[in-house]
């Protein structure tokens, strides 16, 4: 039998190694022992060569049986964790619910703040070559000299390319019959279209704006003056008087867009309509953008604006040294939250306001993951004997991890659909809230449902994080011999949360009230002038200008006008401002003062106060030669004894005595101290009328005043503004933080209110027996309701006392941005208080009620 | 009769068990199925599709008889458990009233 007596052959020890890691069988290994027997008869039968192809085909063809096999076991444990998940979810439905709501309402703000964070952040980025793109801009101002750009382009070899635009909103443009007064009207180089990405649809780009009297115009501008017919070649007239033949029509800018075009002429024709000199370093009505050479860097470049344009211009004013640098760039991409100049050619977001949101959206998906973590194990409990038995029969932690896991993920995906439905009902009202038009369409923002699904998971995973280690972590023993009961353990981190979720929800509270507070100072603080009953008109043109006198006897006439004035600015807004040494102390330090030009009546029709001298008065001839009437803060910076009477000196040159002083009033918005002011009498050049009128029946008198403008100047659309709603738009954002804080601090007690019903239903649970026992002892309904009651009392007054610090100093700074502020008194913080524990207190009260009020007979019986 | 029926390929490898006896593992399973349906498994199936039907209780099984041929592996023995012949006459009754009364299977004429 020598025969059968052979060595053993080692079969290929690299697929011998596969199939013991594919078929481990316990330590036994029979499956490579099988198939090692096998290869040993081959091998005698066919030779060693053949036996190892076989081997090897077996072990890659074992592979796939393996995957399935792995699959099959994996599907048989998934079934069995989807069964019991489901069966958790019905048997403790209105938990579930609790859950699934609070995790959804959490999801919902953060989606929403979401997408606005988002959209802010993408503004200017669709440009080809955002990245290098900047702004010049000057001291504070976002105006910049006319010749600034063509001296960048010459003197500075990293400029590629500079486009110089001036907005010139409400320009009346008209074609045959129809006018429309064009609110996003600019002048521009040619190269604007170099720079910016904005596609023509019909003409070239390259020459469009090349003739001087060529204009472009947006799509939806075109279709609003040609409707379908080709806009090509067809005339329109400016102003009535010049015309410009359409050359080009681009795709509308996107909103995203720090500004947007909609009919853009040539830079150049200003200068020549305007009789303005290109070349005037004083004509600061430009904004000049340029293009950064590839791989420049911006800061050198910065560094080169001051020796080689500044410095030379500085020398030939005669200016001594040390020259003050006044030129500085910023990026494109930066302007829309991080540009707060003057002369801003929009109106800017502010950065700060999107990392409060921010901040917002992840405090509140913050409690609603700690109201599930909360929730979970408070609830565990009840889990611990499906633990204990799952333990028993051989499951590992890991296991156990995944499992709670899955059930909490499973938790975040119904939240996410009941979100997204959320969502999509309170879009309208969160766009309107913030003015904008957001969408959740993950078709047109690929980022947003890869982020959907990211927070989903991380909901998910995070809230579930805490259970899954807590229940996993049980010991079956205790578990299972009925000595687990009360997880004492447990309860102080749940208390924990429930003292964060308060804390953030107070601190929510405080900041609505302050916020509130403020605005409500804003409405309601006497700035000096009156806001109610004035309408005010723009005016833009010759005709109502020249036929003045006669407008203002027209609408005098009407009964229900009490009076009418013109002026350059309004008061709430006036940001014309003249620096040089108006004081007559020292002249070679100048310093602001602002003006405004205004008629006889505007003082009275405001309702300002003169405290000393006389106001402008048709009494005094000689007043129509130039007179000025100054405010209290000029007299002071000034340091003057006796203001009336001084000369003074209008900044285009003409002079005039002072006559009178105006009591101080709020010529900017809260945000600024009073500056020195001053009014200079001129009836002709103005920019607004306003007119004050009775209460009673302003649509008649509305109609009165459009009547009487249609007269005067016939083609100019009507247009007028509640002077009131004016003041009070410039107050748009924090108007709009208020909103949404009041809005979120909703949502944040929504929140924990849930949470803490939750809480309070298993803590009566777990006490049932003890309730019963107390009740069987003598003790009342009210003491069983106090001992339910007083913990979460507890821990909400103790959250106060982390939320008070934290939001007073939040508010404070927030509130430094007002020059003319209120103090946040006690009385916020108190009502913020007994808020969260009035609504604390009557969550948990239905509960305590229930549980105190039951009979002992059916809690004892239990068992 | 609640549960499902065996698969063929089950009702194969029990009747492989069956027949086999005490010398039920790998190999001659495999050399058996071969014999009686002329197919050669893979030993990737064999295996999966026992661990299967043992977890199902057709079969049990033990380790025996580390020889050297299988470089000191044990065998695995299979043995079928009462509920696998339960199974198997389940199927063989199941099978025998499905097939009674069909004399030749062919075609049927049009």
């Amino acid at each position: 039998m020598r025969v059968m007596m052979k060595k053993y052959r080692h079969p290929p020890q690299i697929a011998g190694w596969l199939i013991r890691r594919m078929f481990p069988d316990k330590g036994g290994c029979s499956t490579l022992g099988d198939m090692s027997e096998t290869y040993h008869y081959l091998a005698d039968d066919k030779g060693l060569f053949w036996a190892r192809i076989w081997f090897w085909g077996q072990c890659v063809k074992a592979f796939p049986y393996f995957l399935i096999d792995e699959l099959h076991w994996r599907i048989q444990m998934f079934k069995n964790y989807l069964l019991v998940t489901v069966r958790n979810l019905k048997k403790n439905s209105t938990y579930s619910l609790l859950n699934i709501v609070g995790l959804a309402v959490g999801m919902t703000a953060f989606i929403l703040i979401a997408l606005y964070v988002q959209y802010e952040l993408s503004f200017d980025k669709y440009h080809a070559n955002a990245d290098r793109i900047y702004r010049v801009v000057r001291e504070e101002r976002a105006f910049t000299p006319a010749p600034l750009g063509q001296a960048l382009k010459e003197k500075i070899p990293e400029v590629v390319s500079v486009a110089r635009i001036i907005r010139s909103s409400n320009t009346l443009i008209s074609h045959k019959q129809n006018h429309f007064l064009e609110e996003e009207f600019y002048w521009a180089a040619p190269e604007t279209f170099d720079i910016f990405s904005i596609p023509f649809i019909s003409g070239d780009p390259e020459t469009a704006l090349n003739d001087p009297s060529a204009i472009v115009l947006s799509q939806k501008t075109a279709k609003k003056y040609f409707g379908d017919a080709d806009a090509m070649g067809k005339i329109l007239i400016m102003s009535e008087r010049y015309e410009f033949k359409v050359s080009g029509v681009f795709g509308d800018m996107p909103a995203n867009s720090h500004f947007v075009m909609d009919v853009v002429v040539p830079y150049e024709t200003y200068f020549r309509i305007t009789n303005n000199d290109i070349t005037n370093w004083r004509s600061n009505f430009s904004y000049t953008y340029f293009l950064l050479r590839k791989g420049a860097d911006p800061e050198g470049m910065e560094n080169k604006i001051s020796p080689v344009i500044e410095i030379p211009l500085f020398k030939a004013a005669g200016l001594k040294e040390p020259y003050p640098k006044i030129y500085s760039i910023q990026p494109l991409t930066e302007i829309h939250l991080h540009s707060h100049r003057m002369q801003e050619i929009g109106a800017n977001n502010d950065i700060k306001y999107i990392i409060l949101f921010s901040s917002i959206a992840f405090l509140i998906l913050f409690i609603a993951c700690i109201n599930y973590m909360n929730m979970a194990t408070a609830r565990s409990l009840r889990r611990g004997k499906e633990v204990g038995m799952r333990k028993v029969v051989g499951a590992q932690k890991g296991q156990l991890i995944v499992q709670f896991l899955g059930e909490s993920v499973a938790m975040a995906v119904l939240a996410m659909i009941f979100s997204i439905m959320m969502v999509l009902m309170a879009l309208p009202a969160f766009n309107s809230l913030v003015e904008r038009q957001l969408s959740l369409n993950p078709i047109h923002n690929p980022q947003l449902f890869l982020g959907l699904v990211f927070i989903t998971l991380f909901v998910g995973l995070f809230a579930g994080s805490y259970p899954a280690m807590r229940m996993s972590g049980f010991r079956p023993i205790s578990v299972l011999s009925g000595t687990f009961t009360r997880s004492s353990k447990g309860s102080s981190l749940r208390n924990v949360l429930v003292l964060v979720q308060f804390s953030i929800t107070i601190f929510l509270i405080i900041c609505t009230i302050a916020v509130r507070g403020q605005l409500k100072f804003i409405k309601t603080v006497d700035m000096g002038y009156t806001k109610e009953q004035i309408i005010t008109l723009p005016v833009r043109e010759g005709s109502a200008r020249q036929n003045i006198q006669s407008i203002k006897t027209e609408l005098l006439q009407y009964s229900d006008i009490i009076a009418v004035s013109t002026s350059g600015r309004l008061p709430n807004n006036i940001d014309t401002f003249t620096s040089r040494d108006w004081t007559g102390r020292n002249p070679d330090e100048p310093i602001p003062i602002y003006y405004n030009s205004a008629d006889y009546d505007f003082i009275d029709l405001f309702g300002m106060r003169i405290v000393k001298g006389r106001n402008f008065s048709r009494d005094f001839p000689s007043d129509e030669t130039g007179v000025f009437l100054v405010n209290e803060a000029a007299v002071m910076v000034a340091e003057w004894e006796s203001p009336i009477g001084r000369k003074f000196t209008h900044w285009s040159g003409e002079t005039g005595r002072i006559v009178g002083v105006i009591k101080d009033f709020h010529l900017h918005s809260l945000h600024r101290p009073i500056d020195p002011l001053y009014v200079f009498l001129d009836t002709r050049g103005f920019s607004n009328i306003s007119i004050k009128i009775k209460s009673a029946n302003i649509p008649a008198t509305i109609d009165y005043v459009e009547g009487v403008m249609k007269k005067f100047s016939p083609s100019y659309p009507f247009s007028y503004s509640f002077f009131d709603e004016v003041f009070e738009r410039a107050y748009f954002t924090e108007q709009r933080m208020g909103r949404v804080f009041g809005a979120f601090a909703i949502l944040a007690i929504f929140i924990a209110c849930l949470g803490l019903f939750g809480l309070t239903a298993f803590a009566a649970e777990q006490r049932t027996k003890e309730i019963g026992i107390r009740k069987v002892l003598g003790a009342s309904d009210s003491k069983i309701f106090l001992l339910l009651s007083k913990e979460f009392v507890r821990w909400v007054l103790l959250a106060n006392l982390i939320a008070w610090p934290i939001a007073y100093f939040a508010m404070n700074k927030w509130l430094q941005n007002f020059a003319y502020r209120i103090h946040i008194g006690i009385v916020a913080f108190l009502i913020s208080g007994g808020t969260a524990l009035l609504i604390a207190y009557l969550t948990v009260s239905y509960q305590s009620i229930k549980s105190a009020r039951a009979n002992p007979v059916d809690s004892l019986r239990y068992e | 009769m609640n549960t499902k029926f065996i698969s063929r390929s089950e009702e194969f490898l029990l009747l492989a068990v069956w027949r086999l006896k005490e010398n039920a593992y790998g190999v001659t399973i495999r050399n058996q199925i071969k014999k009686a349906t002329g197919k050669t498994w893979a030993y990737g199936a064999l295996f999966v599709m026992l661990r299967r039907l043992e977890k199902k209780g057709y079969l049990t099984s033990h380790f025996a008889d580390p020889t050297s041929k299988r470089g000191g592996k044990s065998k695995r023995i299979f043995e079928l458990s009462p509920r696998g012949v339960k199974a198997l006459k389940e199927v063989r009754k199941a099978q025998e009233s499905v097939w009674s009364g069909i004399e030749e299977l062919s075609v049927p004429q049009e």
